[in-house]
Parts: structure tokens; C-alpha cells; sequence
């Protein structure tokens, strides 16, 4: 396994402009997502380091060796990487064990190792009793499964993912969500996974690393992510979060005093926050929904959507902010359109001043 | 098969032209596609470009260069000559003729067929298709042998027109007629594409707003399959226009003469002293031609723009009952076209003299020995088989890298070589021969080997002409392959070749056999090109069966092509079978 670091990759289709400049490391055994919306170039990126397109600037290495950069490209077949497909890619007319054994075969590994070490992918995944099957007579999670074998028997360098979940019903993406996590505990196999869907990139991997148009915006841990995003497109894209505009009126370390609606809330600060305006994110499972005329902001309910567990109220704060706010609401509390309701901010981050900066931390 | 049969595959694949080719995901230009490099795919390439080349380009080349070199008071003498404008006139009108009885033939049957659940459905379909199958010389004797006055089904019914009595199939009619049935499967396979094609929910929609079935195939389902209809009589109108047997076995006798009999007469009768001349006319059928096919690729485009959902939601009506009195009427249709000239052929192949009644005392193998005894016809059944077989080797041969080139690797020049490759196929197969005498009259520079009046020439000629025919089946492969395939292969350390070989193969090999059949069923019975370019020796059966005919042996004529046809028929049988594993649209008359 090898550690990956990509230096201002810059890729141009035409006029558009796909990789802006995107620096990016990734620790040797580390576990990265790669997260972004549809067209952001997510997937891109991961087909540069594949080698499938052609870098207009910057650099990749694998390790220490240059794979891409002016003049250079190490093409895909000779970057001992390994893949898996969003539409798994497995060859039809082999059979499990011939998809798992092909890149050795390439290699030109002798015959007992190739089956010693087939053996051992497929015993990892569990599918040794189907090692003579065609892919078409597996179900989606063995063909998923068949593919990170494939991959893992290759012994790449790095391994890339390319939205494998996408394909899988939501029961089965929970399942396979958790064989990957065990996957890279087992293998410590460096691993980059592209998705679009941020709870799945939250619950998977070391790191997150978003990317909006084309250039990296936050690359963090999960938690540091959802608690602390770097601007106001990572707060609305991962979990969601409501953007409220909130004055500044004295600040600690790590904390500040901001008036949102007329009322005072202690909430998560930055460094180098300054009094004056400024934004915060309020998280739905942080405010809570009470009666009018209790201790917090007051808010009218727009609209009420019952999501089982609890209930999730859309609310429009008093005077005027544009955005409503998402909150939880207790069971017995009656809710409809248009009532007059206080909100109980319990926590909540204000946005860094500037907003777009990119950290890599 | 026919020329037409090939055209109707062709047009097919070009009516998803916008996504022939399409990108391995939208929104990548070529430009930034790492190709995965490899010395071997590049020489590949060249070693391609080089064969489509020599073959499809430069030959037409030569043609031009010889248009080119007419001086302008020659060419303008012989485009005003009277017999060149009789036989452009007789071309035009005939061809027109023919391309409404082959709309309304085919626009009706592919009505029924589709709409209607008819018992019997897939062999009445068939039967639909049948004239396509059989070559149009051998369909223009099996019709004078099924009408004649020594036709044994008439005889036996005591309807056989007088002994000495003029055929009437030796007529403008009759050339209209037999070119109509001929060309009429093109016609009714692109109907049935347009139909299928109306998105279901346009159909439930109209039945919502009250519509009743007249109401929806007259203002829903037919306007929206008009541009195919339309793209289909255009390639009807270019198979007429090109069709060789029909306007010599019925035209010449009938004093009729299209520019493609005319083109045969003049170089047979004067050789190649009058290739200029030739080369002109040849390029009067070229223009007439190139106008259907423009006409076909605007009919196409808007076809295109038409409808954008998938299509494919109309289920067939259920008659009950009534469906067995569609499927009578069909019968009635479609035996008199599709069997019975094929079986007036088999009586007067096994019946001991013309005229007499086909009984257990007068039937006869004898001309079938005949044929066998016969040095050059067993020689050009030989020649033919060998002929198809080396022209379907060869072209799968290119066209399995070249369309690896055009869709996996996205090369611009094996896209333009790709589009070269139809131009021989798409143009009247006489003027594709005469470019070939040109091309190779002389013997080839350096090597100073002449080609002229060898079985070379023809080979030849058959590799430019149906390498496009090899190629569709095996683009639409590799177009249906999905993309990922061959980058898991390159993840996994294959190079361009070892994908070529071991993961992008597999997957298009039926479809490559489904091509390498096709072309051997086009060349096996081809006669247009071969008519041109055959020498001593060198016959070929489509040439062997028109000059039995033209020395009045009607019965060994006949003899040879119920051979010819049963061959045709096992190569279909053939690549029937490997259907199930074809992506949809490469055999025409798949279900």
C-alpha cells in the first residue's frame, strides 16, 4: 500500500473547467471520501489518479513516483491500482474466480500462487462456494462483493471506489457499508471512494473531502466536517444545516455571543471572529420546537413533516429571516401551519469569516 | 440476401446516428480520454487505414479522376445522348414506381404485424422478409418461371397463358412490381422500427383523452413513425436505383433499359475502350442515388428529434377470433410474393422438359446433374463459396479493430475511416465495380502485377463493398459493451492488446459471426459487382445463374438457384441461431 498526494491538479474539458488546482493527500492506510454534488468533479479526480484522463497541470504521485504530471503519465496499466466499479465491471464470460485471478494472470504470477491468492480474496469476502459461478447468476451484494475481491487480490497500491454503493437498495448499502469499513480495517488498504451521498461519506470513511465546481473546498474528519464547515455550500450540502444571518457581539475562545432574532445564543466560534455580521448553521437535532412564550427565539411553524423517530419542523423565525430553520419538535406538542412556537437553539457554529477558504487540516 | 437486406441494416444503426458512437460518459470531451497507448494498437490502426484506403476510397477516387478527365464537350454529349436519357428517365420512373408499391406493401404489413396480435405471428413475419433473401436475379426468374407459359403451378391449374405468348413481366410494370416486393422489406422493417419506437405512454395517453384504435394509428402512431417510413423509402428508392437483375433479366428483353442494364450493355458489348463513357453514366446512377440517400438522412434526423423516451410500450390488440382472419389475409398476401415464385422455381428445376406437367413420370433430377456436370457452374459455386468466405474473413478481420479503434478508443481517423467504409456499400454496386476496372485495368505500379481478368479483382471488390456490412453488427457490440469492462482490465494491468484479446473479444464475438454471415450471404448470390469484373474461370453464381438465363437453359437457371437459395437460407438458419447473444437491431429479421 502506498500513501497518494495530488499537487494542483487542473483538468480542462473545453471551456469547463473540471479540477481547479486541487491539492490533496492521503496517507498511506488511510480512508478517504471524496464528496461533492453531481458535476463537481469528484469523479474526475478519481479518474485522473486512475490514469483514465490526462492532468492539464499539476502532479499525482503514488508513494514517491511521479504518475502524472507535465510530460509524465504513467498509463492506468501500470499503476498497480486497484477499482471498483459503480456498475461493478465484472467480466461476463469469466467465471468469479477468472475475474479475481485476471490481473494476476497479467502480472504473470505462477499458477500456485494466483490460486493460493484467489482463494484467499474470495475466503475474505465469503463467496469461496461461488468461485465457479458466472456473474450473472450473483445478486448485487456477491457481484459487489466479487469486485472488492478482484481488487483486493491484486494487492494494488491504492484502491479507488467509484460510487460502488450506488447501485444497492438502502438496506443492502447499510450491509455493504459496513463490509467496507471491515475491508479496510483487514486489508489497511489506502482507500478513495467517491460518492455523492454525504451520510454514506460521513459513516465511512477517516476523512472527507469536499469538492464544490471543481475546487477542494474542506477536507476534514466526519465530525470536524458536520460541526465545523469551512463555508456556507459545505453547511447546506452536508447534513443540511440552516444559514441564519446572526450579529456578533463579543467572542471567547472557540465561542461567541451572537443575537439571532433579538435574542442572545452562545454558539461555536472560529478563530478570528470579529463583532459585527456574520453566519451561523443550526443543525435540525440542535433546535428544538417549544411552546410559545418559553425561554428561546421566537418562530412560527411552516410546515410539519413526520419522519418517524420525530417530527421536523420547518420554522420562520419571527422578524423576517428569509431561510426557515429545521428543528425537532416533541411529541406532545400540537403543531400546525401557522402557529406561533419558541425555539430552543441548544448548539450552533458560525461560519468563518471570508467563508470559501480552503482548509486542509 | 440482397444488397437491400445489408441497406436495411445499415439504415438502422444510422437511425440512432446522433448516438452511434456514443461517449463513454457525457459530458468528457475525446480530447482529455487517455487512450492507454501501446505501439501495437498503433500500428494497428495504420495497418487499417492503409486497407480502407486502398479499398474503399481510392478505387472511388480513381472514378472521380476518370469523371474528372471527360472533356466537358464528350461529357456533355453522352449525358445528352438519347439512349442516356431514356435510361435516366426509365432509372427515375421505375425506381419511384417501385418505391410506392415497397411503402405501400411494407407500411401496411408492418401495421398488421404490429398491431394486431395474428396468429403465426413470427412465420408470417418471415415470410415478410423473404424477398429480401432471395437475389433479385433469381426473384425476376422465379417470377417469369411462376407466371410463364411454361410455368408448371399454372399449368397444373390450367391457367398457363398461351404457349409462344409474351410475358407481361417484360414491362415498365413488371420491373416496377418485382423491384417493389424486392425492396418492400426495407420499407416494412423500418415501419415496424418507427412504431416500436412511439413511446407507450403516448399511446395511453390518447386512449385517456378517448381516442379509438383507428383514431390512434391515424393521428398518433403514423405521423410519429412518419420520418422512418419516410427514411426507409428513400433506401427502397437507392436499392431500386442500384438493382441490377431485375432491369436486365426483365428490362433488357423488355426493351426497358435503366442505367444499369445500359452500363453493362455498353461495357460488354465495347469493354473498356468505353470506360469514360461508363464512368459518366455510373456517375449519373451515383447522383441519383446520393439524392436518396440525403433524403434518407433528413428522414432520419428528424426521426431522431421525434421522439426522445424509450419507445416499445405498444402491446399488440388481441382479436381473438378475428386474428385468424387477419392471418388468412396475410396468407393470401404474402404466399403469392414469398412462395410461390420460389416454388414455380422448383417445379421448372425438376420437371423433365418446359411445358409439361410436374408428375411423378416427368419430375427429374437431371438438371440438377447438369449443373453439376457443367465445369464452369460446379467452378462457380466453388469460386462463390470461396469468394464469400475470404470476403467475410477479412473484413471481420478490420472491422473487429477498426470499430475497437472507432468506439473503445475513440480514434478520429478510424471514425473517418469508419464513414469511408460505407461509401462503397451505400453507392449502386455497378458503379463501385467500375471503379474497380479502373483502379486495377492496369497492372499495379511497382510490383507490376495485373489484377484485371483474375478472381483477385473481384475479392476485391466484395472486401470494400461489405466490409460496412461486417462492420455495424460488431460497432453495435462493442457500443453495447459497457465501458468499465475494459477499465477494470486496465486497472488490473492488461494492455491495449490483452484487453483487446481477453475482455473486449469475448463480448463481441457473436456479433462478429452474426457480420461474417451477413456478408456471406450478400456475396454468395452477389451479381452486380461480379457481373462487371468476372472472367473465365472466375464466375461467380450470381453470373452463372444470369448467363444460364441468358442462354435460355430456363431449367438449369432454375436448378442453380434453388441451390443458391438453399445456401442463403442456411446462412440465415445459421445466424438465427446466434441471435440470442447479438445486441438488438443486427439481424433485420429478428423479432
Amino acid at each position: 500500500m502506498a500513501s497518494l498526494s495530488i499537487e494542483g491538479a487542473t483538468k480542462r474539458f473545453g471551456p469547463k473547467v473540471a479540477l481547479d488546482g486541487v491539492s490533496l493527500g492521503v496517507e498511506d492506510g488511510a480512508f478517504l471520501a471524496l464528496l461533492g454534488p453531481s458535476g463537481c468533479g469528484k469523479s474526475t479526480l478519481l479518474r485522473a489518479v486512475a490514469g483514465f484522463e490526462r492532468l492539464d497541470g499539476g502532479t499525482i504521485r503514488l508513494g514517491d513516483e511521479l504518475v502524472s504530471g507535465p510530460g509524465t503519465h504513467v498509463p492506468t496499466e501500470r499503476r498497480r491500482l486497484g477499482m471498483v466499479f459503480q456498475s461493478y465491471a465484472l467480466w461476463p464470460h469469466m467465471s468469479v474466480a477468472g475475474n479475481v485471478a485476471f490481473a494476476l494472470e497479467v502480472q504473470g504470477l505462477p499458477a500456485a500462487e494466483r490460486r493460493s491468492r484467489v482463494a484467499r480474496a474470495l475466503d475474505t469476502v465469503g463467496l469461496a462456494e461461488l468461485a465457479d459461478r458466472r456473474p450473472a447468476a450473483l445478486s448485487g451484494g456477491q457481484r459487489q462483493r466479487v469486485a472488492l475481491a478482484r481488487t483486493l487480490a491484486a494487492e494494488p497500491r491504492v484502491v479507488l471506489l467509484d460510487e460502488p454503493l450506488a447501485n444497492l437498495d438502502a438496506h443492502l448499502r447499510e450491509t455493504m457499508q459496513e463490509e467496507f469499513r471491515r475491508f479496510h480495517r483487514e486489508s489497511g488498504a489506502t482507500m478513495v471512494f467517491v460518492t455523492h451521498d454525504q451520510a454514506e461519506a460521513l459513516a465511512l470513511a477517516d476523512r472527507v473531502a469536499v469538492l464544490m465546481d471543481g475546487r477542494l473546498v474542506q477536507v476534514d474528519a466526519p465530525e470536524a466536517l458536520y460541526e465545523r464547515p469551512a463555508d456556507a455550500e459545505v453547511a447546506r450540502f452536508v447534513g443540511r444545516g440552516a444559514l441564519v444571518p446572526v450579529r456578533i457581539e463579543g467572542v471567547g475562545p472557540g465561542r461567541a455571543r451572537a443575537a439571532l432574532a433579538g435574542r442572545v445564543l452562545e454558539l461555536r466560534a472560529p478563530p478570528g471572529l470579529v463583532p459585527g455580521g456574520a453566519t451561523a448553521c443550526l443543525r435540525p437535532e440542535a433546535c428544538r420546537v417549544l411552546a410559545e412564550g418559553a425561554e428561546g427565539v421566537p418562530a412560527r411553524v411552516r410546515s410539519v413533516r413526520y419522519t418517524g423517530p420525530v417530527r421536523v419542523v420547518a420554522l420562520e423565525l419571527e422578524d423576517g429571516g428569509a431561510t426557515p430553520i429545521g428543528a425537532v419538535a416533541p411529541a406532545e406538542l400540537a403543531l400546525e401551519p401557522g402557529r406561533r412556537v419558541t425555539v430552543d437553539v441548544r448548539d450552533g457554529w458560525v461560519l468563518p469569516p471570508g467563508g470559501s477558504g480552503v482548509r486542509d487540516r | 440476401m440482397t444488397a437491400a437486406a445489408g441497406d436495411v441494416a445499415r439504415g438502422r444503426s444510422r437511425g440512432r446516428s446522433a448516438s452511434r458512437f456514443p461517449g463513454r460518459s457525457p459530458g468528457r470531451a475525446p480530447s482529455g480520454l487517455v487512450r492507454g497507448g501501446g505501439g501495437g494498437a498503433r500500428w494497428t490502426l495504420a495497418a487499417l487505414a492503409l486497407y480502407v484506403l486502398a479499398l474503399c476510397v481510392l478505387p472511388l477516387l480513381r472514378l472521380l479522376v476518370e469523371i474528372g478527365g471527360v472533356e466537358p464537350g464528350a461529357a456533355a454529349d453522352i449525358l445528352s445522348d438519347r439512349a442516356t436519357l431514356r435510361a435516366t428517365r426509365h432509372t427515375l420512373e421505375a425506381s419511384l414506381g417501385a418505391t410506392v408499391v415497397s411503402l405501400g406493401l411494407g407500411v401496411a404489413l408492418a401495421l398488421v404485424l404490429s398491431l394486431v396480435r395474428v396468429p403465426g405471428r413470427a412465420a408470417l413475419t418471415f415470410l415478410v422478409l423473404v424477398p429480401m433473401l432471395v437475389p433479385a436475379q433469381i426473384a425476376a426468374l422465379a417470377w417469369l418461371e411462376l407466371t410463364g407459359p411454361s410455368s408448371v403451378l399454372l399449368g397444373a391449374l390450367g391457367l398457363a397463358p398461351e404457349t409462344g405468348s409474351r410475358n407481361w413481366l417484360y414491362s415498365r410494370e413488371g420491373i416496377v412490381l418485382l423491384m417493389g416486393i424486392e425492396h418492400m422489406p426495407i420499407v416494412f422493417l423500418a415501419a415496424r422500427a418507427g412504431l416500436r419506437a412511439v413511446p407507450g405512454d403516448l399511446v395511453e395517453a390518447a386512449r385517456i383523452a378517448g381516442a379509438g384504435p383507428f383514431a390512434i394509428v391515424r393521428r398518433v402512431l403514423l405521423p410519429l413513425s412518419l420520418p422512418m417510413v419516410l427514411a426507409g423509402g428513400a433506401l427502397a428508392f437507392v436499392a431500386a436505383v442500384g438493382n441490377f437483375g431485375i432491369p436486365a433479366i426483365l428490362g433488357i428483353p423488355g426493351r426497358y433499359t435503366m442505367l444499369t442494364a445500359l452500363i453493362y450493355q455498353r461495357l460488354s458489348g465495347f469493354g473498356p475502350s468505353v470506360l469514360g463513357e461508363v464512368a459518366i453514366l455510373s456517375a449519373v446512377l451515383a447522383a441519383i442515388a446520393g439524392l436518396g440517400l440525403l433524403a434518407q438522412a433528413a428522414a432520419e434526423r428528424r426521426a431522431g428529434a421525434a421522439l426522445s423516451g424509450p419507445g416499445g410500450g405498444l402491446a399488440p390488440a388481441a382479436l381473438g377470433r378475428t386474428g385468424w382472419v387477419v392471418a388468412a389475409g396475410l396468407a393470401c398476401v404474402l404466399v403469392p410474393i414469398s412462395v410461390l415464385p420460389i416454388l414455380a422455381l422448383l417445379g421448372t428445376s425438376l420437371v423433365q422438359a418446359l411445358g409439361l406437367p410436374l408428375t411423378l413420370e416427368t419430375l427429374t433430377l437431371d438438371h440438377y446433374r447438369t449443373v453439376w456436370d457443367n465445369g464452369a457452374a460446379r467452378r462457380a459455386f466453388v469460386n462463390s463459396a470461396w469468394f464469400s468466405a475470404v470476403a467475410a474473413v477479412a473484413s471481420l478481420a478490420v472491422a473487429v479493430p477498426l470499430a475497437w479503434h472507432v468506439v473503445s478508443r475513440r480514434s478520429r481517423l478510424a471514425r473517418l475511416l469508419d464513414r469511408a467504409a460505407d461509401a462503397p456499400y451505400a453507392l449502386p454496386g455497378i458503379v463501385v465495380s467500375i471503379a474497380f476496372i479502373l483502379a486495377f485495368l492496369r497492372p499495379l505500379p511497382v510490383v507490376e502485377v495485373g489484377l484485371y481478368g483474375t478472381a483477385a479483382i473481384v475479392v476485391l471488390a466484395y472486401l470494400a463493398r461489405f466490409l460496412a456490412l461486417g462492420l455495424r453488427p460488431v460497432a453495435a457490440a462493442f457500443t453495447a459493451l459497457d465501458p468499465s469492462l475494459e477499465e477494470a482490465a486496465r486497472v488490473a494491468g492488461a494492455g491495449p492488446l490483452t484487453r483487446l484479446r481477453r475482455v473486449l473479444l469475448p463480448g463481441v464475438a457473436p456479433a462478429a459471426g452474426a457480420g461474417a454471415l451477413l456478408i456471406v450471404m450478400s456475396a454468395y448470390n452477389e451479381l452486380t459487382v461480379s457481373a462487371l469484373l468476372w472472367s473465365r474461370g472466375n464466375e461467380t453464381v450470381g453470373v452463372l445463374v444470369f448467363n444460364l438465363y441468358d442462354e435460355g437453359d430456363a431449367t438449369a437457371a432454375s436448378a442453380a438457384s434453388v441451390v443458391a437459395i438453399l445456401v442463403t437460407l442456411v446462412a440465415a438458419a445459421l445466424v438465427s441461431a446466434l441471435s440470442r447473444w447479438l445486441p438488438e437491431g443486427v439481424l433485420p429479421w429478428q423479432a
